[in-house]
């Protein structure tokens, strides 16, 4: 079970590895600086309709949902 | 004696990290607030003396990084550059240090005066972390001091550890990050093709390394030099083959942050923590907004039943104050233009202002209860969805609601927007979002002119009218303000604090100066020339300026089926709109308890309306106008603001005349 899919479809507890990050600059950047970057670990902690909120760096981050899907999760 | 000497201290840090309880710590009540220029940014200042200095400690916004990418974090980088502090201290919260530390290689990049202060070590300690300050120190360069700021620990320590530094008595060794074989190659190349080691004060290779990531503000001042036009064509082209080097870069970052991490943290395997399972709770799909509305409610009363109440016994205090003090010296006072001022220009904008205060200091309280438990992110991630209905940041959300009470507080409420950008839409849809004076305006003549079941439907057309220009009004600024690449939600879930009592009531003190200070002095302005305008020249309401220009507007109210005198009293509605009601009154002239009476012989259901209308889209009163120019720290924006929403009403208007007499024939 190595599949890459968008942040956005991951079920609350799944755990991954970020390997892709789409979208204009701006959006890139900023999720970059939060932490959400090629490489970075995640754990989705809650996801329904709206924001989802992940662990990343240690931290909770609430991210929308239309840019939690432009993060690609390989899950682990 | 020994003369002092005088030092400035910049306190850096990401949001939630305590930073306002040390720099509350560190200047107790000698603290002011400064605009900067042009922006809706408040950046506090403070002093205190210590060991011989004259401390002033800067608090500059919290920020993640120290990208373009937010108008905060520009002025904390360029305060750092410009500002020349003698020393930054940047405040950790020893808790999630991890997220810290990212801001913490960005501004030893920029300065290399740095000390770090790991706050909330007693947090830390109860996750089970164990942290080797010295081991952190030694890998970072720069001192590292331990504190637990709501316990007043470590104060004395950093207060040491500044004048150190400034003396030169530390050995400060900053860490210098290399940024490895993809991205160090370019860095040495650009930096090739300059010569200083500084530009405009920024350190060249901040500069350089900035550059190549993008940064707008960092590729804006370098073609301005023709000198470095050169650096930023190359730039442009290594991005030809390196289109995603930001990423690089922040993710090298990350790297580094994860290495200094496992050197100097151990920690338990599972980091669980009690606010986790508060979320569970709070962040629930079903009993989440249930919640919300709770918390709210119970904010909502707060600020107004109890703000009000408050707001009632200070303005009969005042009454009583009046009475006793003044009156003798009134009865003296012979000259009916001074009379007049004192009695209708000075004593009623004092009124205004006295029963402003309770009211927005109640506000501020709670507002500062929400941000410091870190419960306002929780409202802004369950409201985000609900929000972007309205065109709004789900952040918006508390100034939406508050601004159903009124739009002072709910202007103010737009301060936890991170965006310029989304601040100022923020501030300028609220004024739409009616207010309970307006309300109390409209259920009164509502229910003068319809039946029952007539007239709910009526407030309901009219509440939701002005919702519906809340959302127009949103997603047209969306558009004509530079458009964002997004506007979506990215937020962090801070740590729940208990809020510390003493943090809160500094801050509110500091606001609530600030408020009577910058916008009570145009309110009182504004209820004078108010006051003007329906005195001159002739001392009656009739013949005034203000009935003149009534009358000069009368083509304008005719459109919209209006005459004079309900123009005259629209304007006296600036005041405030509750005192529309007390203005009518005047004008036709009747005792109030009989002025539905005659408004009813005078005006047709469908004038009603259209007074209605109008009513409740321009402008609240003199105060909003008064906050939103003290938030968006602008004219420009206060007076589009103005002309706006009196555009609106008067375009509404007569389309609601002219159609409503269509059907209503």
């Amino acid at each position: 079970m190595n599949d890459i899919i968008p942040l956005a479809l991951m079920r609350p507890g799944q755990e991954g590895v970020v390997v892709r990050v789409e979208g204009g600059f701006g959006v890139v950047r900023r999720l970059a600086e939060l932490g959400l970057v090629p490489g970075a670990r995640v754990k989705v902690e809650s996801s329904y309709w709206g924001p989802v909120v992940v662990w990343v760096s240690g931290f909770r981050i609430a991210v929308g949902r239309g840019l939690a899907r432009r993060v690609w999760v390989k899950v682990s | 004696m020994v003369p002092v000497k005088k030092i400035t201290v910049a306190l850096a840090g990401t949001p939630n990290v305590g930073k306002s309880t040390v720099f509350n710590l560190l200047t107790g009540l000698r603290q002011y607030t400064a605009n900067w220029p042009g922006k809706t940014v408040e950046i506090k200042e403070g002093v205190r003396e210590f060991d011989g200095y004259e401390m002033k400690f800067v608090d500059l916004p919290g920020t993640y990084s120290l990208t373009a990418y937010s108008y905060d974090e520009v002025i904390a980088r360029r305060f750092i550059v410009d500002g020349r502090p003698d020393v930054v201290v940047q405040v950790i919260d020893a808790s999630t240090l991890k997220k810290d530390l990212y801001l913490t290689l960005q501004l030893l990049e920029l300065t290399d005066k740095l000390i770090v202060v790991l706050n909330m070590m007693d947090i830390a300690k109860m996750k089970g972390m164990e942290i080797d300050i010295a081991k952190l120190s030694k890998i970072l360069g720069v001192p590292v001091i331990p504190m637990i700021a709501v316990k007043g620990i470590g104060i004395d320590d950093l207060l040491k550890k500044i004048v150190e530094v400034v003396e030169g008595k530390v050995r400060l060794k900053p860490l210098r990050i290399s940024y490895g074989d993809k991205v160090e190659p370019l860095v040495r190349k650009l930096k090739d093709m300059v010569q200083e080691d500084r530009i405009q004060g920024y350190p060249t290779r901040w500069l350089l390394i900035k550059l190549l990531e993008g940064d707008k503000e960092v590729i804006e001042l370098l073609k301005r030099s023709p000198n470095y036009i050169n650096v930023v064509s190359s730039y442009n082209e290594i991005l030809k083959t390196a289109p995603n080097l930001s990423v690089i870069i922040a993710s090298l970052r990350h790297k580094m942050v994860d290495t200094i991490y496992k050197l100097s943290v151990k920690q338990p395997k599972e980091l669980r923590t009690l606010s986790e399972r508060i979320d569970r709770v709070v962040l629930h799909k079903i009993i989440g907004l249930p919640i919300l509305v709770g918390v709210f409610s119970t904010a909502f009363l707060a600020v107004f039943t109890l703000g009000e109440l408050l707001s009632d016994l200070a303005s009969s205090a005042f009454g009583l104050v009046v009475d006793f003090l003044i009156s003798d010296y009134l009865v003296g006072v012979t000259n009916p233009l001074m009379k007049s001022l004192i009695m209708d220009g000075v004593l009623p904008a004092f009124d205004v202002i006295i029963s402003f205060i309770p009211m927005i200091t109640m506000f501020l309280i709670v507002y500062a209860v929400m941000e410091d438990s870190g419960y306002m992110a929780r409202a802004a991630v369950i409201m985000d969805r609900y929000m972007h209905l309205l065109g709004l940041h789900g952040k918006a959300f508390l100034s939406v609601l508050m601004g159903f009470g009124c739009n002072v507080p709910g202007i103010m409420a737009t301060r936890g927007l991170e965006h310029h950008r989304d601040r100022l839409i923020a501030i300028l849809v609220n004024p739409l979002v009616p207010c309970a004076a307006r309300l109390g305006v409209m259920v009164f003549i509502v229910n003068l002119f319809f039946e029952p079941i007539r007239a709910t439907l009526v407030m309901i057309w009219l509440i939701a009218l002005s919702l519906l220009l809340v959302a127009l009004t949103g997603a047209l600024l969306d558009k004509a303000i530079v458009k964002r690449e997004f506007t979506e939600l990215i937020i962090e879930l801070p740590e729940y604090h208990i809020p510390s009592i003493k943090n809160i009531a500094l801050l509110t003190w500091v606001r609530v100066k600030a408020f009577v200070k910058r916008a009570c002095t145009l309110i009182f302005a504004s209820v004078i020339l108010i006051w003007f305008l329906y005195t001159f020249p002739t001392y009656e309401v009739e013949t005034s300026f203000g009935a003149q220009l009534g009358k000069l507007l009368e083509p304008l109210g005719r459109l919209m089926g209006l005459d004079w005198k309900a123009i005259v009293s629209l304007i006296f509605g600036l005041l405030a709109k509750e005192q529309v009601l007390a203005a009518m009154s005047v004008i036709y002239r009747v005792e109030e308890e009989s002025l539905g009476e005659v408004l009813k012989s005078v005006w047709s259901p469908l004038q009603a309306l259209t007074f209605l209308t109008v009513l409740m889209v321009y402008q609240p009163c003199i105060a909003t106008i008064a906050v939103i120019r003290k938030e968006t720290n602008s004219w420009k924006w206060t007076f589009l603001s103005t002309i706006y929403t009196l555009l609106l009403a008067l375009v509404l208007g007569i389309l609601t005349y002219n159609i409503g007499s269509l059907f209503l024939r």
